[in-house]
């Protein structure tokens, strides 16, 4: 029996779980691997997306075949506008004339290099049409951090899958990022005490942690600091924040209307899901941004950085050393 | 004559500065053999409007971790907009924590 990915009508960051209960890695010996979509199917949100992108990429590969059903159902074209089905179909044709994406969503990316990501970030700000400095900012701060992680820590040659897309109405931007590396276990296993997916995808997000050396504050290269800015821009905004690694997924809840805001270091300490998952070989991370709420982003930065020292004796004071001219 | 070497970031890491590559070669090629000589460095953000803190961490972090306090006196962040500020100051807030702070 071939592996099957079941693909649900929908999947968003507010409803994960059916989508992640594929194996997505569990391959017989039949080398091939179906995509089967639902009859209904509508929506995969940008992190799917990427997710899918990875996987079968990952697939090819390692010459497993990917095939798919239901490919005609109507929310098909969708992925195809956002780039998947060169990826999983690759000889699928249109009906439609091609859109220049530009306004709504930023199709789908294979990012391998640092150059590859240094042009994905100058192309994404006119094609989402972020009519401020702030807002381009926050959104271009999340896919470098993110899509850094895979460069850096995924291991091999390993690329970034990512994809955005704007909705207007809601004013949010969602961002999808995935790999098929080492995952965040393998990265930090035997430090701090991580052993399982779970504890390791839970240290990942402390500032720290997984600048991959046992000094605060990381090594020379890296402070291990990218998830927490990434997930606390994520919270300032009010939005989900998904983390998925090995067998397990974290979720940073909305905020509820009328709850202030308050970044945490520990993201146990923000309202919060961690739950197990079938498995995935590699690391995906959504974010969803309500630009509507950014505002400044440098209030952001600022809160962000009140609550990196949230757990520290003493907040250190060097400002009045540091000469800006 | 101002005799310090100065790094114009625009112009070699555009007006986001995030690629840590590029950070890292800046860090070992210009600023760690700058201040081992003792001589001053200018670090020029104009026309920057946003950066990460992974890049600024790439930048200064070892220079900190090697000099301390002192380096603060040798270097100059120069048209550094609110946002690049608050993010130098955070690295140079984690990367000068004492133990006892901890």
């Amino acid at each position: 029996m071939p592996l099957v990915i079941s693909i649900p009508n929908q999947c968003s960051t507010n409803a994960p779980r059916k989508f992640l209960e594929n194996d997505f890695f569990g391959f017989t010996e039949d080398k091939t691997a179906f995509i089967k979509f639902h009859p209904a199917f509508v929506y995969l949100q940008p992190f799917a997306i990427s997710m899918l992108a990875a996987w079968a990429d990952y697939c090819n590969q390692v010459g497993v075949r990917v095939e798919t059903e239901n490919i005609k159902a109507s929310g098909v074209e969708y992925l195809w506008r956002m780039g998947l089905l060169k990826y999983v179909q690759p000889d699928y044709k249109s009906t439609r004339t091609e859109h220049e994406p530009s306004g709504r969503f930023i199709p789908l990316t294979k990012v391998a290099t640092s150059e590859d990501l240094r042009k994905f970030i100058s192309d994404l700000v006119p094609l989402l049409h972020l009519d401020s400095v702030d807002k381009a900012n926050a959104v271009r701060y999340c896919i470098s951090e993110m899509t850094r992680n895979v460069l850096e820590h995924a291991g091999g040659n390993c690329s970034a899958f990512v994809s955005a897309q704007f909705f207007k109405d809601a004013q949010r931007v969602s961002i999808g990022v995935a790999d098929t590396g080492v995952g965040i276990l393998s990265t930090l296993k035997g430090k701090y005490g991580v052993a399982d997916d779970g504890t390791a995808i839970i240290e990942a997000m402390k500032p720290g942690i997984s600048g991959t050396s046992a000094n605060m504050y990381g090594s020379k290269d890296n402070a291990g600091a990218g998830l927490f800015f990434t997930k606390s821009i994520a919270d300032f905004t009010g939005e989900y924040f998904v983390l998925l690694s090995g067998n397990t997924y974290y979720r940073l809840m909305r905020r509820r209307i009328g709850e202030k805001i308050r970044l945490s270091f520990d993201p146990l300490q923000n309202r919060s899901q961690v739950c197990p998952i079938k498995g995935w070989n590699g690391t995906a991370v959504a974010i969803d941004i309500n630009i509507s709420r950014v505002g400044n982003f440098n209030d952001i930065v600022s809160l962000i950085r009140d609550a990196f020292f949230e757990s520290r004796k003493a907040k250190p004071s060097f400002a009045a050393k540091v000469k800006f001219t | 004559m101002d005799t310090r070497i100065q790094i114009a970031v625009f112009e070699i890491a555009s007006n986001f500065a995030e690629n840590k590559d590029i950070a890292k070669e800046i860090r070992d090629t210009i600023i760690l053999p700058t201040i081992k000589n003792n001589k001053g460095i200018i670090i020029d953000f104009a026309k920057v409007d946003g950066t990460t803190q992974s890049f600024i961490h790439a930048l200064i972090n070892e220079p900190l971790r090697e000099q301390g306090e002192a380096f603060l006196k040798m270097v100059e962040f120069k048209n550094c907009n609110n946002i690049v500020k608050n993010i130098v100051l955070a690295v140079v807030e984690y990367s000068l924590i004492r133990p006892e702070d901890l």
